[in-house]
């Protein structure tokens, strides 16, 4: 047993749609976990699984079509896999809650935003419906909104103050584990810095776990402590920012610095990673990026694990097992 | 690959994708039991239809009173039974099928007619012509169909060309907004634009760019307009407005077998079955119309 | 918001007048003289011609129309030649009946199809979804006449529980609410049903699940009160399809409403009451339908919002 203390410990977590059209493979076999009071960014192309990773983490994937296995899953010593719905709605916006992608249409248009927050305190802390509007208004003046404003409806609010309202539900009851998806990717950049700086402050403060769903380097390392890097429905490598960002090992994690525009060198070229992220009804057998992989060999197309490169660092790739195998990156 | 189309002449070309347009649609109905199920009731009514009109006489076998058979119960020999005056009811059935179908289809033919022509133009031109075809259809709107059809029926007396007439100005406002509001879409799209700029009248636009854009809509709602017409139609005859006794008319015979309802019920049962199946035929196909003609909206 | 309102009851104005000018005008190509029929067999052209002028049936259609208009609004619509009454007194005295039918239809209407929309709706693509959406067809297409006539067989005179006509006790109108409540519920069940499954689809129904707020609470607070959005826009029109529907029901229940007034009117030529009947109906549904819009407003704060700036 892992001896850090862990906020979220989920392994080998497996999640398809079956659809119609095939059968969906979201997300395929994968690890994480949160120490207390981190904050970890996963990150990776659309259509990675990261979305559908959140949702099950909330134990909230559509079923049918969606059909979730799992080894475990503990939220903070808490078995998720073996809680009635009952109790999963105990657990859902009070020890883990999630901030959506778009501000614009997270929000009910029909109550008003002191309602939507009051409802989160009211569902899950023992006080009276007076009492937990009392706290929604100070909540939305914790993120910056005036508590006149409780009686409005998101149809009065800009953007950015939607997504203050959205991350205000959030973390009305203090989450242990706080799961933003994309927060800030619908939003103007001026307003964008705004909400990230607000989730910085409001993490410390309320010393919340945090996974930071995006596909914004800048955002993480601006953010987290930790970065795991998803490729078609896997984590593929994962470390301290320390570890990702300038010891990076994965091939995919390599490709994805590539195709950043490099500000101390303007004049470089970008180098976009060739071809297309696999088609999830029909992902490659063995590592999902060998088709795209400059380094690919034969062990690619055999199943893959994790190797530890150090205490922290850990790299789902099989070349790693060739002696003397380095990446490009690594040269320089 | 692509030099292959090019043997084609324009007019084949068009030819050709109309009719695999035609034949996409098919290809999409087709999987819907439901609207399958629609097609087949309404092609079997209207073969009956036409049956009933070869192998009955209107005079002797429709008309003509029979005390001596009155009111016999269904059998072998009137499978339907007989109603008050002894005239066989499913022969009556069969052929009053045709006042039915032809009266819902010509008024729902008036209605699309006007009803297009109108909204097409309103929402092609645009500006005030639109807004008085707007107001007009509210107001028409704004007096209940069974009324308004009452109201006609009075003012022009009773027959079937008044009736069609009068259900076919009904639902005249229905048109008029369903073709508004499928040109709307369509009317700022380049090609239109393009089509003005290189002096095509706009009869020759409103023909051949707007309108086939804007056919789905109007598609279904001629289908169910067909089903709401032998509705109302069947309404106005039960009222006694519609077409005069002693046609055949299933409203009307439903009304006359009112007064026998408690010893002899089949008298309005049947009537009453065959006007729910025609209507019913005619949403089913409605319903799978839409669903074929756009899949986007299937959900 | 009160601006809002006054703007529409304004718009509304020419509505009326136009409405009950096409009506009138169909009522007075209809056949029948009133005048003629009032007096004696064997009056003169002279006499008849007094008695028009007296009458104020003279002059062209537009002013007689307006005279007739500005009676309206004094509260009067002449007399009713098969009732000797005045049509206006008759008209209240018998309205009330239709409002009353029409009002427990709506109720009736949805209470089948709130419900039977949402379990078809949040049970899609199952056999709830095909069994509702059958129903609905069926409704639909039933002639309300015929289900009328049905029930009245069954209940009143198989079973004997209810009685099959007039408005004698509150039993009375049972029969006619549920028919015409069933014949407007299978449009409302189809409307609903889309509605709902348009709102379950949308993400604030995901932020409410992700608060921990129960699949009951997320179905019935936080969808139901989007997916009523457009069904409340629709009871207008409803309420518009039920008065219209009533004019069959009423005379197949004998209820003593306007619509069955109406009918008979019609049929014994007494035009001034006809007349009088269908325009009052007619302003009356449009004096609803604005309503419903007010009510609309006040429901959706997005567009109370847009006017109360």
């Amino acid at each position: 047993m892992d001896k850090r203390d862990l906020v979220l410990d989920v392994k080998n977590l497996v999640v398809r749609y079956e659809t119609e059209d095939g059968i969906v493979k979201a997300v395929n076999g994968l690890n994480l976990q949160i120490e207390r009071g981190k904050a970890i960014g996963l990150v990776g192309e659309t259509g990675a699984g990261k979305t559908t990773t959140a949702l099950s983490l909330l134990r909230l994937i559509p079923k049918p079509p969606g059909v979730e296995e799992c080894d475990h899953m503990f939220l903070d010593g808490l078995d998720m896999l073996s809680l009635s719905v009952k109790e999963l709605e105990k657990v859902r916006g009070k020890d883990i809650s999630m901030i959506f992608q778009d501000p614009m249409t997270a929000l009910n248009p029909v109550l008003t935003v002191g309602d939507q927050i009051a409802e989160s305190i009211f569902l899950h802390e023992d006080v009276s419906y007076a009492e937990a509007r009392k706290r929604a208004i100070e909540m939305l003046e914790v993120v910056g909104i005036p508590g006149e404003r409780a009686n409005e409806y998101p149809h009065q609010f800009s953007g950015g103050m939607k997504q203050r309202v959205v991350i205000a539900i959030a973390l009305a009851c203090h989450p242990k584990l706080l799961i933003a998806d994309e927060p800030t990717t619908a939003l103007d950049v001026t307003i964008q810095a705004q909400v990230l700086d607000l989730m910085k402050n409001l993490r410390k403060h309320y010393k919340t776990s945090l996974i930071m769903i995006t596909h914004d380097l800048g955002i993480v390392a601006e953010i987290c402590d930790e970065v795991a890097v998803m490729y078609s429905g896997n984590i593929v490598e994962r470390g301290t920012l320390e570890d990702v960002f300038n010891k990076t090992k994965h091939p995919y994690t390599e490709g994805l610095f590539n195709s950043l525009p490099n500000i101390n060198d303007r004049k470089a070229m970008l180098t976009p990673i060739k071809g297309l992220m696999p088609d999830p009804t029909n992902i490659p057998v063995g590592c999902p990026f060998h088709p795209r992989c400059p380094y690919m060999g034969e062990d690619c197309k055999q199943p893959q694990w994790e190797r530890a490169i150090s205490d922290t660092h850990f790299v789902r790739c099989s070349a790693y097992d060739r002696p003397g195998f380095r990446i490009e990156r690594e040269e320089r | 690959m692509v030099g292959e189309k090019w043997k084609y002449s324009a007019d084949e070309l068009k030819e050709y994708k109309k009719r695999s347009m035609a034949k996409e649609v098919w290809r999409n109905y087709k999987k819907s039991p439901s609207a399958m199920l629609g097609l087949v009731i309404l092609v079997v009514i209207i073969i009956l239809a036409i049956v009933a009109q070869v192998i009955f006489d209107y005079d002797e076998d429709i008309v003509q009173q029979n005390i001596m058979n009155r009111l016999q119960k269904p059998s072998a020999e009137h499978i339907f039974g007989t109603d008050q005056y002894g005239r066989d009811i499913f022969a009556r059935i069969l052929y009053g099928a045709k006042y039915s179908l032809s009266v819902g289809i010509v008024s729902v033919a008036i209605s699309c007619f006007i009803g297009s022509t109108l909204g097409l133009i309103a929402g092609y031109y645009g500006g005030r012509l639109e807004n008085i075809i707007l107001r007009t259809c509210e107001v028409f709107v704004g007096i209940p169909s069974v009324l308004l059809g009452i109201a006609i029926m009075a003012a022009f007396g009773q027959s079937i060309v008044v009736l069609m007439l009068a259900i076919g100005l009904v639902y005249v406002p229905m048109f008029a907004r369903t073709a508004r509001a499928a040109v709307l879409p369509v009317r700022d799209q380049e090609y239109i634009e393009a089509a003005k700029v290189s002096g095509v009248s706009d009869f020759r636009i409103i023909f051949t760019h707007v309108l086939p854009n804007s056919m789905s809509p109007i598609i279904v709602q001629v289908t169910m307009g067909v089903a709401n017409g032998i509705l109302t139609a069947s309404q106005l005859s039960f009222l006694g407005l519609g077409i005069p006794v002693p046609a055949p008319e299933w409203g009307a015979m439903l009304s006359s077998g009112r007064e026998f309802i408690r010893d002899y019920s089949y008298l309005t049962f049947f009537p009453g079955l065959a006007i729910m199946i025609t209507v019913l035929a005619f949403n089913l196909m409605g319903d799978g119309l839409r669903d074929a003609l756009d899949p986007k909206l299937k959900q | 918001m009160i601006r809002y309102i006054v703007k529409r009851a304004v718009m509304m104005i020419p509505v009326i007048l136009a409405v009950s000018f096409v009506v009138y005008f169909l009522m007075d190509l209809a056949p029948g003289d009133i005048v003629t029929s009032l007096m004696p067999q064997d009056a003169t052209e002279h006499e008849i011609e007094m008695m028009r002028e007296e009458m104020g049936l003279n002059g062209p259609l537009i002013e007689r129309y307006f005279r007739y208009m500005k009676n309206l609004l004094k509260g009067d619509l002449g007399v009713s030649l098969s009732m000797k009454r005045p049509v206006m007194e008759v008209f209240l005295e018998r309205f009330p009946n239709t409002l009353k039918l029409a009002f427990w239809s709506i109720i009736v209407a949805m209470i089948i199809s709130v419900p039977l929309g949402i379990a078809a709706a949040t049970h899609h693509r199952t056999w709830v979804d095909g069994v509702s959406m059958i129903a609905s067809m069926i409704g639909v297409s039933m002639p309300a006449f015929w289900l009328g006539i049905l029930l009245i067989l069954l209940f009143s005179l198989k079973l004997g529980w209810l009685p099959s006509g007039g408005s004698s006790s509150f039993k009375s109108i049972i029969l006619p609410a549920l028919t015409l409540g069933t014949a407007q519920a299978g449009n409302l069940t189809r409307i609903t049903r889309s509605s709902m499954l348009e709102v379950i689809r949308q993400d604030y129904l995901r932020t409410a699940r992700a608060k921990g707020v129960s699949e009951r609470h997320v179905i019935y607070k936080h969808a139901l009160k989007n997916a009523l959005i457009p069904i409340i826009t629709i009871l207008g029109s409803t309420f518009g399809n039920a008065l219209g529907g009533a004019v069959v029901i009423e005379t197949v229940f004998s209820w003593p409403g306007v619509a069955r007034l109406t009918v008979t009117a019609i049929n014994t030529r007494d035009m001034t009451l006809a007349t009088g009947c269908i325009i009052m109906f007619t302003i009356f549904l449009n004096l609803t339908l604005l309503l419903v819009d007010i009510a609309y407003a006040y429901v959706d704060p997005r567009i109370k919002a847009q006017y109360s700036k």
